[in-house]
């Protein structure tokens, strides 16, 4: 009798616990997604090698994402275009110099506005653990709220937006 | 009968075990489980206009936006602030053309700074369906005409309901 009482609470046991384990996780609309880091409506976002942490808006709306700078100017290597920028990084107060490739001109559509044209230039990237290089949009920082737009280039397989967390990928800015 | 006695012990506490658990899994779950996942455009639906509407998903912005022409408000005073509470009625059209007139309460003016300077704009409640799940948000009125998405979806209807996936799309309008 013994024997069966405990087969039938070590059994109960078990689907308790498995069912436990498998409900927490991947529910989201039954989707594989289990590849995709979910962040907030805004996080650091670390330019790499410089490593000066940003902060960033993601923003869905956006295609290509952007960066806030102070001047640029662009200049020849090896008969290619590069562009030299400045960033400013808040947190250490201070001017971190860039150096890349011009990749191409975008023109910026206005409404009711002249367009502008922008350096768009490839980044490396660290959002949460994820490493990425992706085209950046260079801007007059004065026109952002945030330093940093993170557009659909980067979200795009990438990473699900839920606008009801904050700073979540970095435990020293969490809010 | 001592038997039955013990039996029943020990199927009713691991069972009613297992029952809290079903109960509690929505709590123990990561909230983001509860959410749907929609993408970077939606097919929505604006009930008070009875139109639908291929939305553009935009965590970038706060408040939800439509398209309204020929704003009419009853009773107007110069005065913007003033007409909180008032009826406005309005022209709406999607992407598609089709057009219908509004007429909503005013629960809000907001500022909005842009390149062009500092604009006002009427926000009233509308009830937006995408999927099934009806939820009402405040919701801004503003010309759209020059822009391809006549509805924008801000933060303000995403918010506890929604988690956006850009790979998914409901269509491009170019």
């Amino acid at each position: 009798m013994i024997d069966f009482k405990k087969r039938v609470l070590s059994g109960l046991w078990l689907i308790s616990m498995t069912s436990l384990l498998q409900a927490a996780p991947a529910r989201l609309d039954c989707e594989d997604i289990s590849h995709m880091k979910i962040i907030g409506e805004s996080e650091y976002v670390s330019f790499l090698p410089e490593n000066t942490r940003q902060k960033a808006r993601i923003d869905t709306g956006a295609e290509t994402s952007s960066l806030g700078i102070m001047d640029h100017n662009t200049f020849e290597r090896d008969g290619k275009k590069w562009v030299h920028f400045n960033v400013v990084d808040e947190m250490k107060n201070e001017l971190v110099e860039f150096e890349r490739p011009l990749k191409r001109i975008a023109k910026i559509k206005r409404h009711e506005a002249e367009a502008i044209e922008r350096p768009v230039v490839e980044l490396k990237i660290k959002l949460g653990n994820v490493e990425l290089k992706r085209e950046f949009t260079l801007a007059d920082r004065s026109e952002f709220k945030f330093p940093v737009l993170i557009g659909r280039n980067v979200l795009k397989n990438k990473f699900i937006v839920n606008v009801n967390q904050k700073f979540s990928t970095s435990k020293i800015g969490e809010q | 009968m001592q038997i039955n006695k013990n039996i029943v012990k020990t199927l009713l506490f691991p069972a009613m075990f297992y029952i809290l658990l079903m109960v509690a899994h929505p709590v123990l779950a990561d909230g983001d489980s509860e959410k749907k996942t929609i993408g970077e455009t939606a097919q929505i639906a604006v009930e008070q206009a009875n139109l639908s509407y291929l939305a553009r998903i935009d965590t970038g912005a706060r408040v939800t936006s439509i398209h309204a022409l020929e704003l009419q408000v009853k009773n107007s005073s110069d005065e913007k602030k003033e007409n909180i509470g008032k009826q406005v009625t309005f022209t709406t059209e999607n992407e598609k053309h089709e057009r219908t007139k509004v007429t909503a309460t005013i629960v809000k003016v907001s500022k909005v700074r842009n390149a062009q300077g500092v604009e006002y704009r009427y926000v009233v409640d509308l009830k937006l369906k995408w999927q099934g799940v009806n939820k009402d948000a405040q919701v801004n009125l503003r010309d759209r005409s020059a822009m391809n998405y006549k509805l924008l979806i801000g933060r303000n209807w995403l918010s506890n309901d929604f988690v956006v996936d850009v790979d998914k799309s409901e269509g491009i309008i170019k």
